[in-house]
């Protein structure tokens, strides 16, 4: 008896085996078998749902679908896709579109102010809350001519921001906004983009094909399959159930970086970099030798190399814009240099060291406490314990507290830290806007380092529009801030795309979003 | 009986009524703002420099009454609560009703068929093992059960992907199905399930089996040392007869009445093999809403969990009394 | 076994218990591991073999697998993860010692008094014991935690007051056993207050199924406490315990399996230790038990 009882547990397995089996030579049999050579199919890999292509998801597989009113290009201009041409008031404040007229949606319909009236009315209905309710105000001028009114600063970016997508208005008039989130049309959508919707299977795909009368050409690549898995895209990738898998988490970039069938594409975001604030109003940190000094003790290319990061990913002691940093025009950052870091906190009068071999001044050892976000995809726990050993290679001691996101942001904005890891938003549009910029300065300012000069610098920046003076200003906000040193600049946001060397065209993809977000100018080799 | 069993009910209201408040008061005290988590969730991009303007914050706040005083909000929820309404999730934008409908589905998948492997598994191997005492057989089951018992059931989960599905690659590393489910047919599908189902349950049931069965041999061993089974035993019955009639019954109420209290696990229990394995359960939505602050789903979570407690109570009780006739069901409840 | 000198000695009940767990040679070898753990843990700065902190040129160390000079390999920084697990360890007993501790003496004083007053005193408390059992204990454990971003003193606090009701209910159990009894009864009569009598005479006796369930409940809430770190709940890192040390191992599962693996071995012996220990003391202190041996 006891070797039929233990063989129950192995005939468990043996049947989940068989079955595990049948089920691989169901799948292999039954899905949709590449037809190998004229293959012109493009299977991504999207950590989503089947809700993706609706505006639950803030990502650029929209962009496949539906056209936003203008995109920025490579040169950092504002290029018209919906809207032909637009003018603003001399405050910002009101903004008047006129769109292109051969623009039609996908089943046939011209795209008009209408739609874009309605959207827009739609996004600040009470139900929807995308945007503020009282944040602007939409208003006809003709078929293809709208204005937008804005309060104050309260809807930055809204009249031409190149995420904003618009929807057919005859298709959803009549839907209750109550469920705007989950309408079925998001799961069949009716776009005007490069790639038309052909269906969508619940919980496993969505198959997208090129849309032959797209207004700038017909894409190369005839077929575009979004699949939807929770997590890993090694296995996937590598049993080349898809072609391309984004936003790749960093082990896995790292294992499939020495795979010679994929190509990792990893892009820089501008904007949104993440620093270590220095607490000014504490001793420690009051004098800017001494946070030079400290910028001078870590290595940030060894802490690219440990975030898994591209090799070519630029060091910036300030946040320059993304023409500035596809033309790589910016000043050289702050070394690497220990020997220097030494000298300077010798010189400050940390000469003594402690039994632990910890700096000490007047008896006060060199030891504080630093607040992070640990559980973040975005490698702040990872600078975090890289930083403590680098600081405690030249004498300094840090804590770390790990803490909620929202914790370190309240904290940030309080200025209630010693030394905290957060983001500074510089380039980008913020939740706190403001007439003049002061949400621009205000973690600086929380940080204790207000300095009139960086004010009136932010203050441009904000009301910039030419490129080339928001390039100026950012030069001249470098150029303090490596004078200055009143945060330490770690790194920028990176996303990486892992896809297979089959897929073409992909380094030539600008702009913010992933892969998907430029299938339009993509194409597969040795497709006919 | 039947009287008994409305009297507990009518306990059971001031019962969770006192739950209710006492975990509303716990939620709100906390720090940490669901609406800071329900502005960062709008925007779901690895990056985007564009965050929603302040004033949205304002008028989320109104829509969900979190601008009204603490006694307000505390009255809102008692009402909505005996009306059934359990509120909108705010990280997800949905009613917490039909998040709940959509994950326990897949958590009784996990929970019931580990439940039942379990026991099988437990019960059978507790039988054999006080049966056949200090045998080879027994010592290899109580050396496992235990060791499979003092195991922590999440890393015997991350053992089970690193070697069945990373190393050996026979069953998938999470998920519910495959990439392609969509596309197979049903006999596929069914089997696909059935594959992705394999690791989690295998996990969970293990873990029970481990404690049902020790917990088996050692009730059978105690009861068959008594003098009834002796007695048994020297009239002649056949040993099957002996343990399976009349030393199993004894022996089995304790186990009956464990069951019974096993209400909560059906729906909490595998809230971290869920996670582990990406499986869409309400445990995984639990532990999710923890970290997002999602106070409607936290709370709600929490008394349905609270609610199955307190009816695997009862039915522990009612089905101790069933079983067992000598006890009386309003006698003390002292263990 | 030996014929014994016959004096009181030898009787004490403590005494006897103990030579019997002594004959228990799993029990005892639990024990041992239990008090190699402990000194590991203890003295787990002077036995480390590396800085668990130290980063040295991580893209040359790190994600290295077990070797002579890392047996248990290294991390995605490079560090030892020997020398964390044995850091680790620290956090793993002392919060699961410490969290018995609060849980015992809140269960031990709420059932004693509840036992010993009787009356509407102690149907009162029970039934407030009855609706402190409906709450589900992991999830508010998991609640508590997580909700309240508790630091190690207000986890063990949470641990503590979320396991006493076990407690409560068998002092009760035993006191309303002994509250009879002859000795009891002349306390009393010499006019000893009712607090004496708890302390002095009841709860040492009441102390033996306790003791037995309070060493197995340490080999739970180790696991408890792992599950939360390992749910990122509990203590988060940079600080190591073999519950975050696991679920950074989860992460690096692909190309790193040795991360996960040994701190759940390491939890799994110091788990089962325990148990086996509880199981021991119930065997030598079971007055009905029958078989000295364990298995």
């Amino acid at each position: 008896m006891a070797a039929q009882q233990i063989s129950r547990r192995e005939w468990v397995h043996q049947q989940a085996r068989a079955l595990g089996v049948a089920a691989l030579a169901g799948a292999a049999g039954c899905r949709s078998k590449r037809a190998p050579g004229s293959d012109n199919t493009v299977m991504v890999l999207y950590p989503a749902d089947e809700w993706v292509l609706g505006p639950g998801w803030d990502v650029s597989a929209q962009l496949m679908v539906f056209l936003p009113l203008a995109v920025t290009n490579r040169r950092g201009e504002l290029e018209g896709r919906l809207a032909e041409r637009w003018e603003h008031s001399a405050d910002f404040l009101k903004w008047t579109i006129r769109l292109r007229d051969d623009i039609r949606w996908h089943d046939g319909a011209p795209v008009t102010a209408h739609d874009i009236k309605f959207i827009l009315d739609l996004l600040a209905h009470p139900d929807v809350l995308y945007y503020s309710p009282d944040a602007y105000q939409a208003k006809l001028v003709d078929d293809l001519t709208y204005t937008v009114t804005c309060r104050q600063y309260a809807c930055t970016g809204i009249p031409l921001d190149d995420w904003r997508t618009y929807y057919p208005k005859h298709l959803l008039s009549k839907l209750d906004p109550k469920g705007f989130y989950r309408w079925d049309f998001w799961k069949h959508p009716v776009g005007n983009g490069p790639f038309r919707h052909v269906r969508t299977v619940d919980r496993t795909m969505i198959e997208l094909e090129a849309n032959p009368d797209y207004f700038r050409g017909r894409p190369k690549i005839q077929k575009v399959i979004l699949k939807f898995a929770g997590t890993r895209a090694v296995p996937e990738l590598e049993s080349g159930k898809v072609d391309a898998a984004v936003w790749v988490n960093r082990a896995d970039v790292l294992k499939l970086a020495g795979d010679p069938r994929f190509r990792v594409y990893q892009r820089v975001f501008s904007g949104r970099d993440t620093v270590l604030f220095w607490n000014h109003r504490n001793p420690l940190f009051a004098e800017t030798s001494v946070r030079r000094a400290l910028t001078l003790a870590i290595d940030r290319r060894e802490l690219y190399q440990l975030l898994n990061y591209p090799a070519g990913t630029p060091i910036c002691d300030a946040s320059p814009s993304f023409r500035q940093l596809t033309r790589r025009d910016f000043p050289d950052p702050i070394p690497y240099d220990p020997v220097s870091a030494n000298r300077l906190l010798d010189a400050a009068g940390w000469d003594r060291r402690n039994q632990q071999g910890i700096r000490e001044r007047n008896g006060k050892a060199f030891d504080f406490n630093l607040v992070c976000d640990f559980g973040s995809s975005g490698g702040h726990g990872e600078a975090a314990v890289y930083i403590q050993a680098a600081l405690k290679r030249v004498g300094v001691r840090m804590n770390i507290r790990p803490l909620d996101e929202a914790d370190v942001n309240r904290r940030v904005k309080d200025g209630d830290y010693e030394a905290a890891i957060g983001t500074v938003n510089i380039y980008g549009a913020s939740s706190e806007a403001s007439v003049d910029g002061t949400h621009l300065h205000q973690p600086f300012d929380a940080a204790g380092y207000v300095n009139p000069k960086l004010i009136g610098l932010f203050g441009r920046l904000w009301r910039a529009v030419d490129p080339d003076e928001v390039d100026r200003v950012l030069r001249d906000i470098a150029a303090l801030f490596q004078q200055d040193v009143p945060v330490t600049f770690l790194f920028p946001p990176v996303a990486a795309t892992v896809a297979s060397t089959r897929i073409r065209g992909g380094e030539n993809c600008y702009g913010e979003g992933d892969i998907t977000g430029c299938m339009e100018s993509l194409w597969l080799e040795g497709a006919g | 009986m039947a009287w008994y069993i409305v009297k507990r009910l009518l306990q059971t209201v001031p019962l969770l009524v006192g739950i209710a408040t006492i975990l509303f008061f716990v939620m709100h005290l906390a720090p940490g703002d669901p609406v800071e988590m329900y502005l960062r969730k709008q925007h779901r991009t690895l990056v985007t420099g564009k965050a929603p303007p302040s004033q949205l914050e304002q008028a989320i706040r109104h829509k969900y009454g979190l601008d009204r005083p603490l006694p307000v909000q505390y009255g809102m929820w008692l009402g909505n609560l005996a009306r059934g309404d359990l509120g909108e999730s705010i990280s997800n934008r949905r009613p917490v009703t039909r998040l709940i409908a959509e994950t326990l589905p897949y958590t009784l998948q996990l929970t019931v068929l580990a439940l039942i492997l379990g026991a099988i598994l437990g019960i059978t191997m507790g039988i054999l093992s006080a049966v056949k005492q200090h045998s080879l057989l027994d010592r290899a089951v109580t050396v496992s059960s235990v060791t499979l018992y003092c195991v922590p059931e999440f890393w015997l989960a991350v053992m089970f992907i690193l070697v069945f599905a990373i190393n050996l690659g026979w069953f998938p590393l999470s998920q519910t199905r495959s990439l392609d489910y969509g596309l197979l047919p049903t006999t596929g599908k069914i089997a696909d399930r059935l594959w992705h189902l394999v690791l989690p349950v295998s996990v969970l049931a293990l873990s029970s089996a481990a404690g049902t069965a020790r917990y088996m041999r050692n009730q059978l061993a105690g009861v068959l040392r008594e003098e009834f089974v002796t007695a048994a035993r020297a009239r002649g019955l056949p040993e099957s007869r002996v343990v399976l009639r009349h030393a199993l019954r004894n022996a089995a109420m304790p186990i009956v009445t464990i069951y019974g209290l096993q209400l909560p696990f059906l729906v909490g229990g595998a809230a971290v093999v869920e996670t582990i394995f990406a499986w869409p359960g309400m445990g995984a939505m639990a532990v999710a809403a923890v970290g997002d602050r999602d106070y409607p789903v936290i709370m709600a979570t929490s008394m349905m969990a609270a609610l199955l407690v307190v009816t695997g109570n009862l039915l522990a009780d009612v089905l101790y009394a069933v079983v067992d006739p000598r006890v009386s069901l309003h006698g003390n409840r002292t263990p | 076994m030996a014929t014994e000198p016959h004096n009181r000695i030898s009787r004490s009940p403590w005494r006897v218990a103990a030579r019997r767990f002594a004959a228990n040679r799993v029990a005892v070898a639990a024990l041992l591991v239990i008090v190699l753990l402990s000194l590991v843990a203890l003295f787990a700065p002077l036995l480390a073999p590396y800085d668990p902190t130290a980063i040295e040129n991580v893209l040359k160390t790190r994600y290295l697998p077990p070797s002579w000079s890392h047996p248990f390999g290294t991390d995605e920084f490079g560090r030892d993860l020997l020398s964390r697990a044995l850091y680790g360890a620290r956090v793993s007993l002392s919060v699961g010692v410490l969290a018995m501790l609060v849980a015992v003496s809140v269960g031990t004083a709420y059932g004693a008094v509840s036992g010993y007053a009787g009356g509407w005193l102690d149907t009162v408390m029970m039934r407030a014991l009855d609706a402190f059992t409906a709450f589900p204990k992991l999830f508010l454990i998991l609640l508590l935690a997580g909700v309240y971003q508790a630091d190690i003193g207000v986890l063990i606090l949470i641990m503590g007051l979320t396991s006493w009701t076990d407690t409560a209910r068998l002092v009760r159990g035993e006191i309303l056993s002994l509250k009879h009894r002859d000795f009891v009864e002349a306390a009393r009569a010499i006019g000893l207050p009712a607090h004496l009598i708890i302390v002095r005479h009841l709860v040492p006796n009441a102390l033996s199924p306790v003791l037995v369930s309070a060493t197995l409940m340490v080999g739970g809430l180790i696991g408890v406490e792992a599950m939360l770190s390992f749910l990122g709940i509990g203590v988060r890192p940079p600080a190591p315990t073999w519950g975050n040390m696991i679920q950074a191992g989860q992460d690096a599962l692909f190309i790193a399996w040795w991360i996960a693996l040994f701190p759940g071995l390491l939890l799994a012996i110091t788990v089962l230790s325990f148990n086996l220990v509880s199981d021991g003391l119930r065997d030598a202190l079971d007055p009905k038990a029958l078989t000295r041996r364990y298995v």
